[in-house]
C-alpha cells in the first residue's frame, strides 16, 4: 500500500503563504499599541495657560484639612499644586478632609459644603471638590460649571478607582497625593487638547479597545477555522444512529389520553441600565460621582 | 428429509440462475430465460419430491420390512407438514394481510418463536458458510460462490451449519444492480475535500457484494407519559432598569401510539448505526420469503435473536411517543422535558425479514471501512477517512486569514 504523498511545490507554496500571513499578523499588533499616544502630541502647546483673568490666590485655600491628617509639608505641597492647576484653568481644584458626616448622603453633604464655603472660581463658581469623610469612611467628587468640562464624569470614575484603593487601606496621604497627581494629568490633557477626557478620546481606553478587538479577532478566527474544519470533516461522516421510529408510526394512531397544565408562579428580574457620560459641557448643576464607602 | 443437494439451475438449459435486480425475477446466466419465483419454486418442489421419493425407495430396498409402517407414515406426512404451513403463511402475506401471531399470555415474541420452524439444509436449497476470520455466518443458495467475506474482507470461508436458523417470513428483493452500487460508491467519494486521494485509488470497489441482512420487524404499541417545564417571557424597561417577567408552568401529557414493522437488524456484526442510516425501506415491496431471491447474493444468518433486538425497537418507539407528546404542548415560549418518557411498549406482531444491502469492506492505513448501500432505494452510507495533515493546514490558513481580517477591521473601527 503506497503512503500518502504531498507535492513538494504545493507544500512550499502553502508554507510561504502561512509564513506571510503570520508575519503580517505579528507586525500589526505593536503598531496598534504604539500609535495613539503620538497622535495628540503636537496638536496643542502643553505649556499654554488659561487666560489669567482670575487670581487663584483669591480663592485659596484649596486644601481643607479639618481632621489634621496632613503634615505641614504635605499640606503646603498639595495647596501649591492645586493653586497652580486652578490658576491655569480658571477652575478651582479643591480637596477637603472632614470628620464624620453621620447618616447624611455624602454627595448631598459635599454639594452643601461646596456652596456654603463659596468654593469655585469666578462668577460661575467653577470647580471640583474631592471630599473625604474620614470617620464615616465615605468619599465623593462633585464638579460645578466649567469644572464639569475639565473633569468629566468619565475621568472622575477613573480617578476614584485609583484613589479609593488607597483610602481602603487607610493610606489617606497617599490617596490625597493620587488625587492631586491625577488632577494634574487631567488638567494637562485638557490644556493640550481643548476638551475633557472621554471614552472616545482616552488613549488608554483606545488601547484597551484595540486589545479587546484583537482578542475577539483571535477567538473568532479560532471559531471560524474550527467551524470550517468541522464542516469539512462532517462531510466524511454519513452514519448515525436512528433514535426515532416516526417513519413507522401508523397514520392517526396517536391518542392523547390526558393533559394537565399547572401554573407554578411569576418571577420578575431587573437589570440596572448603565449610566452614560454627563459631560455635556457648560451649564449649571453639579456633576461628578455618586461617591461611596471605603 | 433427503440431503441430496440441488442447485438452482435453469429449467430450460440447466445453466445457473441468478436473481436479476432490474427485472425482479430469476434469470438464467446462459440462455437469458426468465422465470417467476413461484415457477422456480414449483419446479424445484416437484424435483425435491421426486428426489425424496427416490431416496425413500432406496432406503426401503436396503432395510428389512417394518411391520409398524412408521416410515410409510413419515413419508406421507413429511411433504405436507412444514411445506403446507409455510405455504399458508406465504399465501396470506402475498395477499397483503398480516399473519398475526397468536399471543400467548401477552408475549407476542414467545408466541412467534414457538410458531416458527427452523430452516434446514437441503429443505430449501440453503447452505451455510462461515468466515474463518470474523465468524460471519452466511446463507447461500447452492449455486452461489462466496469469494470474500463482506464484513472483514477475508477470502477464506468454510462450510458451516444452519443450526436453528429460522426461515425468514419476508424479503425485499434487490432493485439495484452491482453496477449501480459501484457508481453510487464513486459518487459517495466525490466532493469530499478532506478525503485522501490515495484512498479512492486503493479501494477495491469492484469487490462490492450484495448481502441480504437479517432484520426483525416489530409491530408495537407505545403508551406513556411525560412532564414538561414551560415558560412565557415578557420584557419592558424604564429609565433605570430593564425588566424580565417569567411565568412558569408544569405540563403533563399522557398518550399512546402504534407502529408497524419497526426494524432492528439481527446481526451483531453489522453496525446498528449503519443499518439505521440506510433506512427507510419501501415496505410495499415486501414479498413472502423464497430462496428464489437469493441466487447471486449472500444472506447473513442472524446472530442477534428477536429478544436481543427488541429493546432497540422499544427505545425508538418511546422516543417517538415523547416527540408526539411534546408536540401537544403549545402556547409557550420555551418547552423543555422534565424527565424521560415514563412508558411501556407492547409488541403485537413480530416477523423476520431479509433486506437487501450492497456492502464493501476495505482496509486503508490501518483502519477498517465499511460501506453499505440500500439495495432497494440506492441510499449509500459509510464513514470515510480524513486527511489530518490537510485538515490542519486548512484550519491554520483559515485562522490566519480570519485573524488578519479581524485586525484590519479593529484598526478601522477603533
Amino acid at each position: 500500500m503506497s503512503k500518502v504523498s504531498f507535492k513538494p511545490r504545493a507544500l512550499k507554496a502553502s508554507a510561504l503563504a502561512t509564513a506571510s500571513l503570520l508575519l503580517a499578523f505579528m507586525m500589526a499588533v505593536p503598531v496598534a499599541f504604539a500609535a495613539p499616544e503620538a497622535a495628540f502630541a503636537d496638536e496643542a502647546d502643553p505649556t499654554a495657560q488659561a487666560d489669567p483673568v482670575l487670581n487663584a490666590g483669591d480663592y485659596a485655600p484649596f486644601v481643607i484639612d479639618e481632621v489634621g491628617l496632613l503634615a505641614e509639608g504635605y499640606y503646603q505641597d498639595f495647596e501649591a499644586r492645586c493653586e497652580t492647576m486652578s490658576q491655569n484653568t480658571g477652575v478651582g481644584v479643591y480637596l477637603a478632609l472632614v470628620d464624620s458626616i453621620g447618616d447624611e448622603e455624602v454627595r448631598d453633604y459635599a454639594i452643601d459644603y461646596y456652596q456654603s464655603n463659596d468654593l469655585g472660581m469666578g462668577d460661575q463658581r467653577d470647580g471640583i471638590l474631592f471630599l473625604i469623610s474620614v470617620n464615616s469612611r465615605k468619599y465623593v467628587t462633585v464638579t460645578y460649571g466649567a469644572g464639569r468640562d475639565v473633569f468629566t464624569d468619565y475621568r472622575i470614575d477613573q480617578m476614584e478607582e485609583e484613589i479609593v484603593s488607597d483610602l481602603r487601606e487607610d493610606r489617606f496621604v497617599k490617596g490625597c497625593d493620587d488625587y492631586v497627581t491625577l488632577a494634574e494629568e487631567t488638567v494637562d490633557y485638557y490644556l493640550a487638547n481643548g476638551e475633557g477626557m472621554s471614552r472616545d478620546n482616552d488613549p488608554v481606553a483606545q488601547k484597551q479597545d484595540r486589545g479587546i478587538g484583537f482578542a475577539i479577532s483571535a477567538v473568532a478566527a479560532v471559531a471560524i477555522a474550527g467551524g470550517v474544519c468541522f464542516g469539512l470533516r462532517k462531510q466524511l461522516k454519513t452514519v448515525e444512529v436512528a433514535c426515532s421510529a416516526s417513519n413507522y408510526e401508523l397514520p392517526e394512531a396517536f391518542d392523547l389520553t390526558d393533559s394537565n397544565d399547572k401554573f407554578e408562579g411569576v418571577f420578575i428580574s431587573k437589570t440596572p441600565k448603565p449610566k452614560s457620560d454627563s459631560d455635556s459641557g457648560g451649564g449649571g448643576g453639579f456633576g461628578g460621582s455618586s461617591g461611596g464607602n471605603f | 428429509m433427503a440431503r441430496e443437494s440441488l442447485t438452482y439451475q435453469c429449467p430450460a438449459c440447466g445453466g445457473p440462475l441468478h436473481f436479476d435486480a432490474q427485472t425482479g425475477v430469476p434469470t438464467c446466466d446462459y440462455c437469458d430465460s426468465t422465470f417467476t419465483v413461484e415457477q422456480v419454486e414449483a419446479y424445484y418442489a416437484e424435483k425435491q419430491a421426486k428426489a425424496d421419493a427416490a431416496a425413500m425407495a432406496d432406503a426401503s430396498a436396503k432395510m428389512p420390512s417394518n411391520p409398524a409402517g412408521a416410515h410409510v407414515a413419515d413419508a406421507g406426512q413429511q411433504p405436507s407438514s412444514g411445506a403446507d404451513g409455510r405455504d399458508r403463511v406465504r399465501q396470506a402475506q402475498h395477499a397483503g394481510a398480516y399473519v398475526q401471531t397468536q399471543v400467548i399470555g401477552g408475549d407476542a415474541i414467545a408466541a412467534y418463536l414457538q410458531s416458527k420452524k427452523p430452516l434446514e439444509e437441503g429443505d430449501a436449497n440453503a447452505a451455510c458458510v462461515v468466515c474463518s476470520s470474523c465468524g460471519a455466518a452466511l446463507i447461500v443458495s447452492g449455486s452461489t460462490a462466496v469469494s470474500q467475506c463482506p464484513y472483514c474482507g477475508n477470502n477464506t470461508v468454510v462450510p458451516g451449519t444452519l443450526g436453528n436458523t429460522l426461515e425468514p417470513d419476508l424479503v425485499i428483493p434487490f432493485e439495484t444492480t452491482k453496477e449501480q452500487a459501484v457508481e453510487a460508491l464513486k459518487e459517495h467519494y466525490k466532493g469530499k475535500f478532506l478525503l485522501p486521494k490515495a484512498f479512492k485509488a486503493e479501494n477495491h470497489i469492484e469487490e462490492i457484494q450484495g448481502v441480504y441482512v437479517p432484520f426483525w420487524l416489530f409491530d408495537a404499541k407505545a403508551e406513556g407519559s411525560q412532564t414538561f417545564r414551560c415558560e412565557n417571557h415578557r420584557y419592558w424597561s424604564d429609565s433605570d432598569y430593564d425588566y424580565v417577567e417569567t411565568t412558569k408552568y408544569s405540563c403533563y401529557r399522557r398518550g399512546s401510539t402504534r407502529f408497524a414493522r419497526i426494524p432492528a437488524d439481527g446481526s451483531k456484526r453489522m453496525p446498528d448505526d449503519m443499518m439505521d442510516s440506510i433506512e427507510p425501506f419501501d415496505f410495499s415491496k415486501l414479498k413472502p420469503f423464497s430462496m428464489g431471491y437469493l441466487p447471486g447474493f449472500l444472506a447473513e444468518r442472524y446472530d442477534a435473536d428477536v429478544k436481543y433486538c427488541a429493546p432497540r425497537a422499544q427505545l425508538r418507539a418511546l422516543n417517538t411517543l415523547g416527540s408526539r407528546l411534546e408536540s401537544t404542548v403549545t402556547g409557550y415560549d420555551t418547552v423543555l422535558p422534565d424527565n424521560r418518557v415514563d412508558g411501556d411498549v407492547s409488541y403485537t406482531n413480530v416477523s423476520y425479514a431479509l433486506f437487501p444491502v450492497w456492502m464493501l469492506h476495505t482496509k486503508w492505513s490501518g483502519g477498517d471501512y465499511l460501506f453499505a448501500m440500500n439495495g432497494q432505494t440506492g441510499r449509500m452510507v459509510g464513514d470515510l477517512p480524513c486527511d489530518n495533515k490537510k485538515m490542519a493546514l486548512t484550519g491554520l490558513l483559515t485562522f490566519l486569514g480570519t485573524a488578519v481580517l479581524g485586525v484590519l477591521l479593529t484598526f478601522l473601527i477603533v
